[in-house]
């Protein structure tokens, strides 16, 4: 099979739908939060990057979207490419009309305005006329029903896990090729998270949405992920595809530590427990 | 007799609070965009004021004058935005503030030069008729004023609700952040929004002035405007219509009962006063948007 695809296309495969190379980002010109990072996310693929708390999982996804500038965060050095082109550094609103799509952490919905107003809103960089506008309302409801039948409630009001469908699908709007998902689970109980996973499994099922999938909750996001990447302290230290990663001892240690915390521990294994959880916590 | 009184207080009231709303309306739509806090908002008002009444001056068709006067001040606007504004982007409130002072200095002086500080009457073009309610006389002007900001008030607040631009800018009055995220441009709806309030200077122009004797001092109207926008609640638009009433009729009532015995000064106080109330009960304005907390 790989032998026949070889000799029919002997040229290399495809260049991936983004490639981040040797990525350095640095704050206000002098704070280093990123160091060397590189990762790539294929057409069609769900890409998880896991880490703690405080490793630079939003600042790699905000200088890949340009989001970073707002903050006076800058790549310094190596590049980032969309489907062929440079995006690093640029105007964010191009990054988006380019089918690049960040949802950014913590539910940031509009909340004095309506759940469909916020739909609206997201439509800005494609040119919809009135049918393809709310042909691409009726997607996202079809994905997010309880969307639909809030659709003239005022966002601020949703519960958590409604205002993550909402800044999910509010997403899909803009038509992206590419989505970069910051801690969809955080803050969320187990159900809601669930159904929510499911339904970003769905996205790239059904759309053919590409995903980068930040989680610090690396169970859930190894749940539906193709590949990931593990960062600690601004740097990739683990890559590989989900069974790789899951097949870890370190990773597995990291569950049965989860799932024996109903049990005594001693304080060494709270040590060990919380050694592991700095990468995968 | 005390009927005719009230009456008679109530409909100035009204007139007054239609002005003050509609120079309020302007700040908001300024203020939601760019989150600037545009002193200089009745300047763009005396200058409306003062450019239609020099293409009235050429004797040209009076509306042919106004439209004019729009599109100029809407350019004005625009102008103001990319020459003032822009370049500050990213720096602090307090800053943007500081140069809407500038601005306000610079058009207050402007206006001065070229128009002169003598009074001068601006044409009845809303009519001059005089219709009598419950036997006072009502001026045309006034009637034909007041429901024109109202319309313009009422426009914008569907614009700002239901059209794509106008929801646009809505996001972007929530938060610059969110709404870059998802494509819109903010300094376009910022520009936009300057623009906008330039238009709506020359209808308040329109609306008020129409009948009555103008000096480069109009400016200070926006003085009582400023209550009525904090007041309304920074980012509300139609909510200035009733924050105009209140300020409006409440000013007219103090200056009638109780400026005889405070030497014109409790109508002057009045407007600050029932602002300083109303920010301590409620210090987003009585339309104004709370955070809403979230867990
Ligand atoms: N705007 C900023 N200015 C300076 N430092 C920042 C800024 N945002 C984040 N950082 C720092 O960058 C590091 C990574 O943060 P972040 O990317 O938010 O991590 P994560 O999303 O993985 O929790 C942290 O040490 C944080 O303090
Ligand atoms: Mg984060």
């Amino acid at each position: 099979m790989q032998q026949a695809s070889q000799n029919t296309n002997p040229s290399a495969p495809p260049p991936p739908l983004l490639s981040v190379t040797n990525v350095e980002v640095r704050y206000q010109g002098s704070i280093l939060v990123l160091k060397n990072v590189s990762l790539t996310v294929g057409e069609g693929e769900i890409v998880a990057l896991l880490g703690s708390n405080g490793a630079g999982k939003t600042t790699t996804l905000k200088s890949i979207s340009s989001l970073i500038q707002s903050e006076e965060g800058e790549v310094t050095e190596g590049q980032i490419f969309f489907s062929d082109a440079p995006i690093h550094n640029q105007d964010p609103v191009v990054t988006v009309r380019r089918g690049l799509v960040q949802v950014m952490e913590g539910r940031r919905v509009l909340e004095h305005m309506s759940v469909e107003q916020n739909l609206i809103v997201a439509s800005a960089p494609i040119k919809a006329s009135r049918q393809q506008l709310n042909a691409a309302l009726e997607e996202v409801y079809g994905i997010f029903p309880i969307l639909s039948s809030f659709r003239h409630r005022q966002s601020g009001y949703l519960s958590g896990g409604q205002q993550q469908m909402l800044v999910i699908g509010r997403a899909l709007m803009a038509k992206p090729r590419l989505l970069l998902l910051d801690e969809p689970s955080l803050g969320l109980s187990p159900i809601i998270v669930t159904a929510i996973f499911e339904s970003i499994a769905r996205i790239n099922r059904e759309l053919g949405t590409s995903i980068l999938l930040v989680e610090q909750n690396a169970k859930v996001a190894l749940n539906i992920a193709h590949r990931g990447y593990v960062l600690e302290n601004g740097r990739i230290v683990m890559e590989g595809t989900r069974e790789e990663l899951l097949g870890n001892e370190d990773l597995k240690e990291f569950y049965l530590g989860i799932s024996a915390s109903g049990g005594r521990r001693s304080f060494k294994d709270i040590k060990q427990y919380r050694r592991r959880r700095r990468w995968l916590g | 007799m005390l009927m005719e009184t009230l009456l008679r207080v109530l409909i100035g009231g009204i007139a007054n609070g239609a002005i003050y709303a509609a120079v309020a309306v302007g700040f908001s739509v300024i203020y939601r965009s760019g989150r600037v806090f545009n002193i200089a908002q009745g300047e763009l008002l005396m200058i409306a004021t003062f450019m239609c009444m020099a293409l009235f001056g050429t004797g040209m068709n009076h509306w042919l004058a106004i439209l004019l006067t729009a599109i100029a001040m809407g350019l004005l606007g625009l102008l103001i935005e990319r020459l003032m504004l822009r370049p500050l982007v990213g720096q602090s409130e307090m800053a943007l503030f500081m140069a809407t002072l500038g601005l306000l200095l610079i058009l207050n002086g402007l206006g001065t030069i070229v128009f002169g500080t003598e009074p001068r009457l601006f044409p009845d073009v809303l009519g001059t008729e005089r219709w009598r309610l419950g036997g006072i006389a009502i001026k045309e002007s006034n009637v034909l004023g007041t429901a024109l900001v109202v319309v313009t008030v009422v426009a914008l607040a569907w614009f700002f609700r239901s059209t794509r631009t106008g929801l646009f800018m809505t996001a972007v009055a929530e938060s610059h952040q969110i709404a870059r995220s998802l494509g819109v441009s903010v300094t376009r709806s910022i520009g936009l929004s300057w623009a906008i309030s330039g238009v709506v200077a020359t209808i308040a122009a329109v609306a008020f002035m129409s009948g009555r004797s103008v000096s480069p001092d109009i400016a200070t109207i926006a003085f009582v405007a400023l209550p009525v926008v904090l007041l309304s609640g920074l980012e509300t638009v139609g909510g200035v219509l009733l924050g105009g009433l209140i300020v409006g009729v409440g000013q007219s009532m103090a200056a009638r009962w109780l400026d005889p015995y405070t030497e014109g000064g409790a109508s002057l106080i009045f407007p600050f006063a029932l602002m300083m109330v109303i920010l301590i009960i409620k210090p987003q304005g009585l339309f104004g948007w709370k955070r809403v907390e979230r867990i």
